[in-house]
Protein backbone atom coordinates (compact mmCIF):
# COMPACT_ATOMS: atom_id res chain seq x y z
CA UNK A 1 0.00 0.00 0.00
CA UNK A 2 1.46 3.24 -1.08
CA UNK A 3 2.37 5.61 1.62
CA UNK A 4 3.06 8.84 -0.99
CA UNK A 5 0.66 11.46 -1.34
CA UNK A 6 -0.29 11.97 -4.48
CA UNK A 7 1.87 14.57 -6.30
CA UNK A 8 -0.56 16.90 -7.50
CA UNK A 9 -1.88 17.18 -3.88
CA UNK A 10 1.86 18.53 -3.10
CA UNK A 11 1.82 20.66 -6.04
CA UNK A 12 -1.15 22.31 -5.09
CA UNK A 13 -0.38 22.68 -1.85
CA UNK A 14 3.29 24.57 -2.80
CA UNK A 15 1.46 26.61 -5.52
CA UNK A 16 -1.10 27.88 -2.81
CA UNK A 17 1.77 29.02 -0.39
CA UNK A 18 3.87 30.23 -3.14
CA UNK A 19 1.15 32.71 -3.55
CA UNK A 20 0.62 33.77 -0.51
CA UNK A 21 4.76 34.37 0.04
CA UNK A 22 4.34 36.50 -2.82
CA UNK A 23 1.11 37.89 -1.72
CA UNK A 24 2.88 39.09 1.58
CA UNK A 25 5.63 40.51 0.00
CA UNK A 26 4.06 42.52 -2.09
CA UNK A 27 1.85 44.25 -0.05
CA UNK A 28 4.89 45.01 2.50
CA UNK A 29 3.50 42.87 5.62
CA UNK A 30 5.04 44.06 8.33
CA UNK A 31 5.88 40.71 9.81
CA UNK A 32 7.52 42.37 12.62
CA UNK A 33 5.06 43.65 14.17
CA UNK A 34 4.07 40.27 15.13
CA UNK A 35 6.99 40.46 17.82
CA UNK A 36 4.33 42.75 19.51
CA UNK A 37 2.79 39.46 20.20
CA UNK A 38 5.17 38.22 23.02
CA UNK A 39 3.37 40.87 25.12
CA UNK A 40 0.34 39.10 25.06
CA UNK A 41 0.83 37.41 28.29
CA UNK A 42 1.10 40.73 29.93
CA UNK A 43 -1.81 42.45 28.31
CA UNK A 44 -4.19 39.87 28.79
CA UNK A 45 -3.60 40.19 32.63
CA UNK A 46 -4.78 43.15 32.30
CA UNK A 47 -7.96 42.20 31.41
CA UNK A 48 -8.65 40.12 34.33
CA UNK A 49 -10.27 40.44 37.24
CA UNK A 50 -13.73 41.29 34.74
CA UNK A 51 -15.49 44.26 36.42
CA UNK A 52 -18.89 43.43 36.79
CA UNK A 53 -20.21 46.50 37.53
CA UNK A 54 -22.12 47.31 34.55
CA UNK A 55 -23.22 43.58 33.95
CA UNK A 56 -26.51 44.50 34.63
CA UNK A 57 -26.47 47.15 31.63
CA UNK A 58 -24.36 44.83 29.70
CA UNK A 59 -26.78 42.10 29.73
CA UNK A 60 -29.47 44.43 28.73
CA UNK A 61 -27.20 45.56 25.58
CA UNK A 62 -26.99 42.04 25.09
CA UNK A 63 -30.70 41.65 25.10
CA UNK A 64 -31.04 44.73 22.61
CA UNK A 65 -28.18 42.87 20.39
CA UNK A 66 -30.47 39.66 19.96
CA UNK A 67 -33.62 41.60 19.16
CA UNK A 68 -31.72 43.39 16.49
CA UNK A 69 -30.34 39.93 15.12
CA UNK A 70 -34.23 38.39 15.08
CA UNK A 71 -35.41 41.67 13.66
CA UNK A 72 -33.06 41.51 10.94
CA UNK A 73 -33.64 37.55 10.37
CA UNK A 74 -37.33 38.46 10.01
CA UNK A 75 -36.74 41.33 7.88
CA UNK A 76 -34.65 38.84 5.34
CA UNK A 77 -36.88 35.93 6.07
CA UNK A 78 -40.08 38.17 4.58
CA UNK A 79 -38.07 39.35 2.03
CA UNK A 80 -36.17 35.95 1.05
CA UNK A 81 -39.75 34.44 0.24
CA UNK A 82 -41.10 36.37 -2.56
CA UNK A 83 -37.45 36.66 -3.70
CA UNK A 84 -36.35 33.38 -3.29
CA UNK A 85 -39.87 32.03 -4.76
CA UNK A 86 -38.99 34.35 -7.69
CA UNK A 87 -35.37 33.04 -8.36
CA UNK A 88 -36.15 29.09 -8.57
CA UNK A 89 -36.22 27.91 -12.20
CA UNK A 90 -38.90 26.15 -11.49
CA UNK A 91 -41.19 28.13 -9.83
CA UNK A 92 -40.93 32.01 -11.38
CA UNK A 93 -43.58 33.92 -13.19
CA UNK A 94 -41.60 35.29 -15.88
CA UNK A 95 -37.94 35.52 -17.33
CA UNK A 96 -37.57 39.04 -16.43
CA UNK A 97 -38.47 38.71 -12.98
CA UNK A 98 -36.50 35.50 -12.14
CA UNK A 99 -33.20 37.43 -13.58
CA UNK A 100 -34.49 40.75 -11.95
CA UNK A 101 -34.66 38.32 -8.43
CA UNK A 102 -31.56 36.61 -8.85
CA UNK A 103 -29.37 40.13 -10.07
CA UNK A 104 -31.33 41.74 -6.16
CA UNK A 105 -29.98 38.49 -4.20
CA UNK A 106 -26.63 39.00 -5.60
CA UNK A 107 -26.50 42.35 -4.75
CA UNK A 108 -27.58 42.05 -0.76
CA UNK A 109 -25.10 39.30 -0.72
CA UNK A 110 -22.47 41.09 -1.95
CA UNK A 111 -22.52 43.90 0.37
CA UNK A 112 -21.29 43.43 3.58
CA UNK A 113 -23.63 44.29 6.41
CA UNK A 114 -21.15 47.06 8.15
CA UNK A 115 -21.02 49.03 5.16
CA UNK A 116 -24.62 48.62 4.58
CA UNK A 117 -25.36 49.82 8.40
CA UNK A 118 -22.70 52.77 7.55
CA UNK A 119 -25.24 54.09 4.77
CA UNK A 120 -28.31 53.50 7.34
CA UNK A 121 -26.44 55.36 9.61
CA UNK A 122 -25.99 58.40 7.34
CA UNK A 123 -29.48 58.40 6.83
CA UNK A 124 -31.32 57.33 10.14
CA UNK A 125 -28.76 58.34 12.77
CA UNK A 126 -27.01 55.87 15.50
CA UNK A 127 -28.83 53.53 16.62
CA UNK A 128 -30.37 49.80 16.58
CA UNK A 129 -33.03 50.40 14.06
CA UNK A 130 -29.72 51.15 11.08
CA UNK A 131 -28.37 47.57 12.10
CA UNK A 132 -31.78 45.38 11.61
CA UNK A 133 -31.67 47.26 8.06
CA UNK A 134 -28.08 46.31 7.32
CA UNK A 135 -28.49 42.57 8.46
CA UNK A 136 -32.28 42.48 7.28
CA UNK A 137 -31.35 43.24 3.40
CA UNK A 138 -28.07 41.59 3.27
CA UNK A 139 -28.91 38.06 4.83
CA UNK A 140 -32.12 38.03 2.75
CA UNK A 141 -29.31 37.43 -0.29
CA UNK A 142 -28.40 34.34 1.85
CA UNK A 143 -31.51 33.36 2.64
CA UNK A 144 -33.50 33.67 -0.25
CA UNK A 145 -30.56 31.91 -2.58
CA UNK A 146 -30.71 28.99 -0.15
CA UNK A 147 -34.56 28.94 -0.67
CA UNK A 148 -34.37 29.09 -4.45
CA UNK A 149 -31.61 26.20 -4.24
CA UNK A 150 -33.99 24.17 -2.28
CA UNK A 151 -37.15 25.04 -4.42
CA UNK A 152 -35.32 23.88 -7.22
CA UNK A 153 -34.08 20.51 -5.93
CA UNK A 154 -38.08 19.30 -5.27
CA UNK A 155 -39.23 16.78 -7.69
CA UNK A 156 -41.81 18.06 -10.20
CA UNK A 157 -43.89 15.32 -9.11
CA UNK A 158 -45.26 17.45 -6.04
CA UNK A 159 -46.35 20.67 -8.25
CA UNK A 160 -47.91 17.89 -11.09
CA UNK A 161 -49.91 16.47 -8.77
CA UNK A 162 -51.72 19.31 -7.03
CA UNK A 163 -51.60 20.57 -10.68
CA UNK A 164 -53.53 17.61 -11.49
CA UNK A 165 -56.14 18.22 -8.79
CA UNK A 166 -57.18 21.82 -9.89
CA UNK A 167 -55.00 24.09 -7.78
CA UNK A 168 -54.00 27.22 -8.75
CA UNK A 169 -50.32 28.53 -8.58
CA UNK A 170 -50.39 29.94 -5.00
CA UNK A 171 -52.22 26.73 -3.43
CA UNK A 172 -49.62 25.02 -5.43
CA UNK A 173 -46.70 27.08 -3.65
CA UNK A 174 -48.49 26.93 -0.21
CA UNK A 175 -49.36 23.67 0.00
CA UNK A 176 -46.75 21.69 -2.07
CA UNK A 177 -44.14 23.28 -2.17
CA UNK A 178 -43.15 25.06 0.80
CA UNK A 179 -44.16 22.48 3.28
CA UNK A 180 -41.53 20.24 1.21
CA UNK A 181 -38.50 22.33 2.09
CA UNK A 182 -40.20 23.29 5.25
CA UNK A 183 -36.99 21.13 7.03
CA UNK A 184 -34.61 23.39 5.19
CA UNK A 185 -35.66 26.40 5.48
CA UNK A 186 -36.00 26.11 9.70
CA UNK A 187 -32.60 25.09 9.21
CA UNK A 188 -30.95 28.28 7.04
CA UNK A 189 -33.36 30.29 9.27
CA UNK A 190 -32.37 29.14 12.73
CA UNK A 191 -28.11 29.41 11.06
CA UNK A 192 -29.62 33.04 9.76
CA UNK A 193 -30.57 33.82 13.08
CA UNK A 194 -27.24 33.27 15.02
CA UNK A 195 -24.62 34.62 12.37
CA UNK A 196 -27.02 37.96 12.51
CA UNK A 197 -27.08 38.14 16.12
CA UNK A 198 -23.37 37.16 15.44
CA UNK A 199 -22.93 40.28 12.97
CA UNK A 200 -25.02 42.39 15.58
CA UNK A 201 -22.66 42.67 17.95
CA UNK A 202 -20.00 43.76 14.96
CA UNK A 203 -22.85 46.43 14.16
CA UNK A 204 -23.05 47.95 17.50
CA UNK A 205 -18.66 48.43 16.95
CA UNK A 206 -19.81 50.20 13.71
CA UNK A 207 -22.50 52.66 15.46
CA UNK A 208 -25.93 50.26 14.75
CA UNK A 209 -26.29 49.86 18.83
CA UNK A 210 -26.41 47.17 21.23
CA UNK A 211 -23.63 45.54 23.02
CA UNK A 212 -21.02 46.62 20.47
CA UNK A 213 -21.10 50.30 21.37
CA UNK A 214 -20.39 49.56 25.10
CA UNK A 215 -17.69 47.19 23.97
CA UNK A 216 -16.38 49.89 21.71
CA UNK A 217 -16.07 52.64 24.04
CA UNK A 218 -14.40 50.55 26.70
CA UNK A 219 -12.03 49.60 24.45
CA UNK A 220 -11.49 52.95 23.22
CA UNK A 221 -11.08 54.18 27.03
CA UNK A 222 -8.98 51.54 27.56
CA UNK A 223 -11.38 50.16 30.92
CA UNK A 224 -10.10 46.43 30.13
CA UNK A 225 -11.87 44.42 33.04
CA UNK A 226 -15.28 46.63 31.71
CA UNK A 227 -14.59 45.24 28.21
CA UNK A 228 -13.45 41.48 29.42
CA UNK A 229 -17.01 41.25 31.39
CA UNK A 230 -18.79 41.87 28.03
CA UNK A 231 -16.72 40.01 25.97
CA UNK A 232 -17.11 37.31 27.99
CA UNK A 233 -20.75 38.12 28.35
CA UNK A 234 -20.98 37.76 25.04
CA UNK A 235 -19.16 34.52 24.31
CA UNK A 236 -21.26 32.68 27.03
CA UNK A 237 -24.86 33.74 25.11
CA UNK A 238 -23.57 33.30 21.77
CA UNK A 239 -22.14 29.89 22.63
CA UNK A 240 -25.21 28.65 24.02
CA UNK A 241 -27.54 30.78 20.71
CA UNK A 242 -24.85 28.51 18.53
CA UNK A 243 -25.57 25.08 20.85
CA UNK A 244 -29.62 25.96 20.05
CA UNK A 245 -29.20 26.84 16.44
CA UNK A 246 -26.97 23.81 15.74
CA UNK A 247 -28.98 21.17 17.83
CA UNK A 248 -32.36 22.51 15.59
CA UNK A 249 -30.41 22.09 12.54
CA UNK A 250 -29.51 18.59 13.13
CA UNK A 251 -33.13 17.69 14.19
CA UNK A 252 -34.68 19.26 10.69
CA UNK A 253 -31.56 17.38 8.59
CA UNK B 1 -43.10 17.24 6.07
CA UNK B 2 -44.85 20.35 7.95
CA UNK B 3 -48.31 19.83 9.08
CA UNK B 4 -49.89 23.50 9.33
CA UNK B 5 -52.72 22.91 7.90
CA UNK B 6 -56.03 20.90 9.80
CA UNK B 7 -58.65 19.11 7.81
CA UNK B 8 -60.61 22.41 8.54
CA UNK B 9 -58.57 24.09 6.63
CA UNK B 10 -57.16 26.60 9.74
CA UNK B 11 -53.64 26.42 10.77
CA UNK B 12 -52.72 24.29 13.86
CA UNK B 13 -53.49 25.87 17.62
CA UNK B 14 -49.68 25.10 18.45
CA UNK B 15 -49.35 27.52 14.95
CA UNK B 16 -51.82 30.19 16.10
CA UNK B 17 -49.75 30.71 19.53
CA UNK B 18 -46.42 30.15 18.11
CA UNK B 19 -47.78 33.45 16.04
CA UNK B 20 -49.56 35.52 18.84
CA UNK B 21 -46.35 35.16 21.01
CA UNK B 22 -44.05 36.17 18.45
CA UNK B 23 -46.41 39.22 17.55
CA UNK B 24 -46.42 40.03 21.52
CA UNK B 25 -42.76 39.83 21.13
CA UNK B 26 -42.04 41.84 18.12
CA UNK B 27 -44.55 44.70 19.58
CA UNK B 28 -42.69 44.69 22.89
CA UNK B 29 -39.67 44.92 21.17
CA UNK B 30 -40.41 47.32 18.36
CA UNK B 31 -39.62 50.30 20.78
CA UNK B 32 -36.06 49.03 20.95
CA UNK B 33 -34.84 49.43 17.62
CA UNK B 34 -35.37 53.43 17.69
CA UNK B 35 -36.99 53.76 14.41
CA UNK B 36 -36.97 57.31 13.33
CA UNK B 37 -39.58 58.17 10.12
CA UNK B 38 -37.70 61.29 9.47
CA UNK B 39 -34.45 58.90 8.77
CA UNK B 40 -36.39 58.34 5.44
CA UNK B 41 -35.51 61.55 4.06
CA UNK B 42 -31.96 61.67 5.01
CA UNK B 43 -31.46 58.55 3.46
CA UNK B 44 -32.90 59.57 0.62
CA UNK B 45 -30.62 62.31 0.53
CA UNK B 46 -27.65 60.91 1.47
CA UNK B 47 -28.36 58.32 -1.60
CA UNK B 48 -28.87 60.96 -3.97
CA UNK B 49 -25.61 62.76 -2.58
CA UNK B 50 -23.78 59.33 -4.09
CA UNK B 51 -24.99 59.39 -7.58
CA UNK B 52 -22.83 62.32 -8.57
CA UNK B 53 -19.94 62.56 -10.84
CA UNK B 54 -17.34 60.08 -10.30
CA UNK B 55 -14.26 62.04 -8.59
CA UNK B 56 -12.00 59.96 -11.27
CA UNK B 57 -8.60 61.41 -9.33
CA UNK B 58 -9.96 59.22 -6.86
CA UNK B 59 -9.62 55.93 -9.15
CA UNK B 60 -5.60 54.98 -8.42
CA UNK B 61 -5.57 55.23 -4.73
CA UNK B 62 -9.20 53.02 -4.84
CA UNK B 63 -7.85 50.60 -6.95
CA UNK B 64 -4.87 50.40 -4.43
CA UNK B 65 -6.82 49.79 -1.53
CA UNK B 66 -8.60 47.10 -3.78
CA UNK B 67 -5.88 45.34 -4.12
CA UNK B 68 -5.22 45.71 -0.31
CA UNK B 69 -8.13 44.08 0.55
CA UNK B 70 -7.71 41.19 -1.80
CA UNK B 71 -4.63 40.31 -0.05
CA UNK B 72 -5.77 40.77 3.29
CA UNK B 73 -8.22 38.34 2.41
CA UNK B 74 -5.94 35.62 1.03
CA UNK B 75 -3.42 35.98 3.42
CA UNK B 76 -5.95 35.67 6.17
CA UNK B 77 -7.76 32.29 4.52
CA UNK B 78 -4.45 30.62 3.34
CA UNK B 79 -2.91 29.42 6.71
CA UNK B 80 -6.84 29.24 8.31
CA UNK B 81 -7.03 26.60 5.71
CA UNK B 82 -4.16 24.45 6.02
CA UNK B 83 -4.37 24.67 9.80
CA UNK B 84 -7.81 23.90 10.08
CA UNK B 85 -7.29 20.46 7.79
CA UNK B 86 -5.36 18.43 10.42
CA UNK B 87 -7.27 20.47 13.03
CA UNK B 88 -10.70 19.11 12.06
CA UNK B 89 -9.32 15.58 12.37
CA UNK B 90 -9.98 16.28 15.74
CA UNK B 91 -13.14 17.24 15.98
CA UNK B 92 -14.59 14.98 13.99
CA UNK B 93 -16.67 12.45 16.22
CA UNK B 94 -15.58 9.69 13.69
CA UNK B 95 -11.77 10.84 13.19
CA UNK B 96 -10.88 12.37 16.87
CA UNK B 97 -8.72 9.91 19.55
CA UNK B 98 -11.72 10.76 21.84
CA UNK B 99 -14.91 11.92 22.08
CA UNK B 100 -14.22 14.77 24.93
CA UNK B 101 -11.24 15.90 22.47
CA UNK B 102 -13.89 16.61 19.56
CA UNK B 103 -16.53 18.01 22.37
CA UNK B 104 -13.64 20.35 23.75
CA UNK B 105 -11.97 21.38 20.42
CA UNK B 106 -15.59 22.51 19.37
CA UNK B 107 -16.43 24.77 22.20
CA UNK B 108 -13.39 26.30 21.91
CA UNK B 109 -13.81 27.58 18.21
CA UNK B 110 -17.67 28.35 19.53
CA UNK B 111 -16.70 30.90 21.65
CA UNK B 112 -13.50 32.20 19.61
CA UNK B 113 -15.78 32.77 16.47
CA UNK B 114 -18.58 34.22 19.59
CA UNK B 115 -16.17 37.41 19.23
CA UNK B 116 -16.86 39.33 15.87
CA UNK B 117 -14.17 39.95 13.66
CA UNK B 118 -13.98 43.56 13.70
CA UNK B 119 -13.90 43.14 17.88
CA UNK B 120 -10.17 40.45 17.30
CA UNK B 121 -9.28 43.35 15.09
CA UNK B 122 -9.58 46.19 18.77
CA UNK B 123 -8.16 43.51 20.41
CA UNK B 124 -5.32 42.90 17.90
CA UNK B 125 -4.33 46.24 17.35
CA UNK B 126 -3.61 46.41 20.94
CA UNK B 127 -0.76 44.42 20.79
CA UNK B 128 0.55 44.28 17.13
CA UNK B 129 -0.38 48.20 15.92
CA UNK B 130 -2.95 48.55 13.41
CA UNK B 131 -2.48 47.98 9.76
CA UNK B 132 -2.66 44.34 7.87
CA UNK B 133 -1.50 42.66 10.27
CA UNK B 134 -4.05 42.40 13.17
CA UNK B 135 -6.72 42.30 9.94
CA UNK B 136 -5.17 39.37 8.90
CA UNK B 137 -4.07 37.70 12.83
CA UNK B 138 -8.08 38.04 13.04
CA UNK B 139 -9.08 36.85 9.85
CA UNK B 140 -6.99 33.65 10.77
CA UNK B 141 -8.39 33.16 14.10
CA UNK B 142 -12.15 33.94 13.07
CA UNK B 143 -11.83 31.43 10.10
CA UNK B 144 -9.91 28.62 11.70
CA UNK B 145 -13.07 28.66 14.31
CA UNK B 146 -15.18 28.45 11.71
CA UNK B 147 -13.50 26.01 9.24
CA UNK B 148 -12.56 23.31 11.68
CA UNK B 149 -16.20 22.97 12.54
CA UNK B 150 -17.18 22.85 9.38
CA UNK B 151 -14.92 20.21 7.99
CA UNK B 152 -15.64 18.33 10.97
CA UNK B 153 -19.52 18.18 9.84
CA UNK B 154 -18.15 17.16 6.19
CA UNK B 155 -15.84 14.54 7.84
CA UNK B 156 -18.39 12.96 10.17
CA UNK B 157 -20.98 12.41 7.02
CA UNK B 158 -17.98 10.10 5.24
CA UNK B 159 -18.98 6.80 3.95
CA UNK B 160 -17.50 4.28 7.19
CA UNK B 161 -17.04 1.12 4.98
CA UNK B 162 -14.29 2.89 2.87
CA UNK B 163 -12.73 3.69 6.65
CA UNK B 164 -13.17 0.09 7.34
CA UNK B 165 -11.80 -0.88 4.05
CA UNK B 166 -8.66 0.98 4.60
CA UNK B 167 -8.24 0.15 7.50
CA UNK B 168 -8.33 -4.06 7.76
CA UNK B 169 -5.13 -3.56 5.14
CA UNK B 170 -3.32 -2.04 7.82
CA UNK B 171 -3.13 1.61 7.02
CA UNK B 172 -2.08 3.16 10.52
CA UNK B 173 -3.55 6.43 12.16
CA UNK B 174 -2.56 9.56 9.90
CA UNK B 175 -2.90 6.65 6.53
CA UNK B 176 -6.20 5.87 7.49
CA UNK B 177 -7.31 9.48 7.59
CA UNK B 178 -4.79 10.17 4.68
CA UNK B 179 -6.18 7.33 2.22
CA UNK B 180 -9.86 7.14 2.88
CA UNK B 181 -11.43 10.34 4.89
CA UNK B 182 -10.17 13.02 3.47
CA UNK B 183 -10.48 12.24 -0.25
CA UNK B 184 -14.05 11.60 0.36
CA UNK B 185 -14.68 14.50 1.91
CA UNK B 186 -12.15 16.50 -0.27
CA UNK B 187 -14.90 17.91 -2.76
CA UNK B 188 -17.17 19.69 0.39
CA UNK B 189 -13.47 20.74 2.02
CA UNK B 190 -12.69 22.80 -1.11
CA UNK B 191 -16.26 24.11 -1.70
CA UNK B 192 -16.38 25.31 2.04
CA UNK B 193 -13.09 26.56 1.56
CA UNK B 194 -13.85 28.88 -1.28
CA UNK B 195 -17.29 29.51 0.20
CA UNK B 196 -15.18 30.81 3.21
CA UNK B 197 -12.65 32.81 1.13
CA UNK B 198 -15.32 35.01 -0.01
CA UNK B 199 -16.93 35.69 3.34
CA UNK B 200 -13.75 36.35 3.73
CA UNK B 201 -12.90 38.71 1.26
CA UNK B 202 -16.42 40.58 2.24
CA UNK B 203 -15.07 41.43 5.79
CA UNK B 204 -11.65 42.53 4.43
CA UNK B 205 -13.60 45.37 3.05
CA UNK B 206 -14.87 46.48 5.86
CA UNK B 207 -11.84 45.66 8.81
CA UNK B 208 -10.08 48.84 7.79
CA UNK B 209 -13.21 50.36 10.03
CA UNK B 210 -11.74 49.83 12.93
CA UNK B 211 -8.19 50.17 11.85
CA UNK B 212 -7.03 46.79 9.94
CA UNK B 213 -6.10 48.22 6.55
CA UNK B 214 -7.66 48.04 3.08
CA UNK B 215 -10.84 49.80 1.94
CA UNK B 216 -12.44 49.88 5.49
CA UNK B 217 -10.53 52.97 6.49
CA UNK B 218 -11.61 54.91 2.79
CA UNK B 219 -15.05 54.49 3.87
CA UNK B 220 -15.67 55.70 7.20
CA UNK B 221 -12.90 58.46 6.19
CA UNK B 222 -15.06 59.69 2.98
CA UNK B 223 -18.34 59.44 5.21
CA UNK B 224 -16.70 61.86 7.94
CA UNK B 225 -15.35 63.89 4.85
CA UNK B 226 -18.95 64.25 3.51
CA UNK B 227 -16.80 63.35 -0.23
CA UNK B 228 -19.98 61.07 -1.11
CA UNK B 229 -19.25 60.49 -4.48
CA UNK B 230 -15.47 58.25 -3.30
CA UNK B 231 -18.19 56.74 -0.87
CA UNK B 232 -20.32 55.57 -4.28
CA UNK B 233 -17.45 54.94 -5.90
CA UNK B 234 -16.22 52.40 -3.11
CA UNK B 235 -19.89 51.06 -2.88
CA UNK B 236 -19.76 50.15 -6.78
CA UNK B 237 -16.20 48.53 -6.46
CA UNK B 238 -17.08 46.72 -3.38
CA UNK B 239 -19.96 45.09 -5.35
CA UNK B 240 -18.25 44.57 -8.53
CA UNK B 241 -15.26 42.46 -6.53
CA UNK B 242 -17.45 40.57 -4.77
CA UNK B 243 -19.27 39.49 -7.20
CA UNK B 244 -16.33 39.23 -9.70
CA UNK B 245 -15.03 36.82 -6.99
CA UNK B 246 -17.91 35.31 -6.58
CA UNK B 247 -18.51 34.41 -9.75
CA UNK B 248 -15.34 32.97 -10.29
CA UNK B 249 -15.69 30.33 -7.31
CA UNK B 250 -18.24 28.92 -8.26
CA UNK B 251 -17.05 28.18 -11.28
CA UNK B 252 -13.76 26.79 -9.30
CA UNK B 253 -15.81 24.88 -7.23
CA UNK B 254 -17.82 23.26 -9.86
CA UNK B 255 -14.92 22.62 -11.83
CA UNK B 256 -12.81 21.35 -8.82
CA UNK B 257 -15.69 19.46 -7.26
CA UNK B 258 -18.75 18.59 -9.93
Amino acid sequence: MTRRIQPTVWWIVMATLGLWAVVAWWVQVPFSDLAGLTGAGEQLAKYFPPDATGFGRALGQMGVTIVIGIWGTLLAFALAVPLGLAAATNVHGSRMGYRLAREILNFCRALPDPLLALIFITGFGIGPFPGVLALGIHSCGFLGKAFAESLERLPPGIAEGLQACGASRSQVIRFGLWPSIGREVIGYTAYTTYRNILMAVALGVVGAGGIGVDLLRALRQFDRPAAAMMIGLIVAVVVLIDWFAVSLRERSK
Amino acid sequence: MLRSVTPSGLPRPATWIAFLVGGFFLYLTFPLLQFRASGLSGLAEFLGAMVRVPDWSYLPVLAGLLGETIAIAILGTVPAVLLSLPLSLFAARNTTPHVAVSWLLRLVCSAVRAIPELVWVLLLAGLVGLGVVPGVLALIITSVSFLVRAYAESLEVVDPKAIEGVAAQGASWLGIRTFAVLPQAAPDLIGLSLYWFDVNLRMSTILGMVGAGGLGLAITQSAKLFKYERLGMILISVYLLVTLVDRASAIARRRLVG
